[in-house]
């Protein structure tokens, strides 16, 4: 069912089956509750604001024309909807050398590797939290939601530079972080 | 490169978060009644133009036979008439235009 085109399960919808929608609640939900999660940093909020966003959808679903992606559209709807419930302005964004990445990404990937999948889980989740709001917004929307530079440019109001330099900024404090957590574990351990 | 691929599996693998079970049923349940409201509206529209055009025809049958006369009598001052008559005007191209206006800027 989840290899169906968004555009054909959206005409169905238009046509009158609304139960085809849940295909499409299915299809986003993990990826759109990531997105409002890592902006306002509260489950309940998050889960709450991943529902409405879901009814504001199926609500313009009319106007949605399928000029671009499905999942674009909705992310835009996420962002929008995230950043008025946080009643934040655009995020600030500064503008510095990028800090020289870590040697041992490949390294510190292994060792994470070696931990149990529930300990991996809460250190990434950890990590990312550890993050600057904007890098946070960049990292989750680039990685996890898979769009482009120039997408997340048209969504969030970030300059393409501004986007390139939060990414490397935040993939490098991603790994400082968990480089961090991991050797806390490992004196913790010791 | 590698270690970007290396991050968006580890990223994909284990920071995406998921909503609580029942979060699917929650939508649809507030879609269905979303749905039922707009049904509900669509036939109240329907029913109020219905309204509004046998009025309308009702009115200009009316107005061509020979005038009637009612049991009361209402007296407006012409002023207030004019005020009456202004008001509704503005009203429905506010009306309008905020209908508009929902619809340019509606996701």
């Amino acid at each position: 069912m989840n290899n169906i085109p968004d555009n054909e399960i959206i005409n169905d919808i238009k046509a009158g089956n609304i139960v085809a929608y849940n295909v499409l609640v299915n299809k986003y939900k993990n990826m759109v509750f990531t997105l409002a999660y890592n902006i306002i940093l509260n489950r309940e909020d998050a889960e709450e604001l991943s529902q409405d966003v879901f009814v504001k959808a199926f609500k313009s679903l009319s106007s949605f024309k399928g000029d671009a992606k499905f999942s674009t559209w909705l992310y835009r709807i996420v962002v929008n909807t995230s950043l008025n419930k946080k009643k934040l302005k655009k995020p600030v964004t500064f503008l510095s050398e990028p800090e020289l990445l870590l040697k041992s990404e490949t390294e510190l990937i292994y060792l994470l590797k070696q931990h149990e999948t529930n300990d991996i889980k809460r250190f990434v989740q950890a990590a990312i939290h550890f993050l600057k709001e904007d890098e946070r917004l960049c990292i989750t929307m680039f990685y996890i939601n898979e769009l482009s530079v120039n997408e997340i440019n048209e969504l969030t109001g970030i300059t393409v530079a501004n986007v390139k330099v939060l990414l490397h900024r935040g993939r490098n404090n991603l790994y400082h972080h968990l480089k961090m957590m991991l050797k806390k574990e490992l004196k913790d351990i010791i | 490169m590698i270690e970007d691929k290396d991050l968006k599996k580890l990223l994909e693998d284990y920071a995406v978060e998921e909503p609580s079970i029942n979060f699917n049923n929650l939508i649809m349940q507030r879609i269905e009644k979303l749905q039922q409201k707009l049904l509900l509206n669509a036939q109240l529209l329907k029913i109020l133009m219905l309204v509004f055009v046998i009025s309308f025809i009702l009115i200009m049958i009316a107005s061509l036979s020979k005038p009637i006369q009612l049991p009361f009598s209402i007296s407006i001052a012409s002023g207030m008439y004019h005020q009456l008559f202004a008001f509704i005007i503005v009203f429905w191209i506010m009306m309008l235009c905020n209908m508009l206006w929902n619809r340019k800027y509606s996701y």
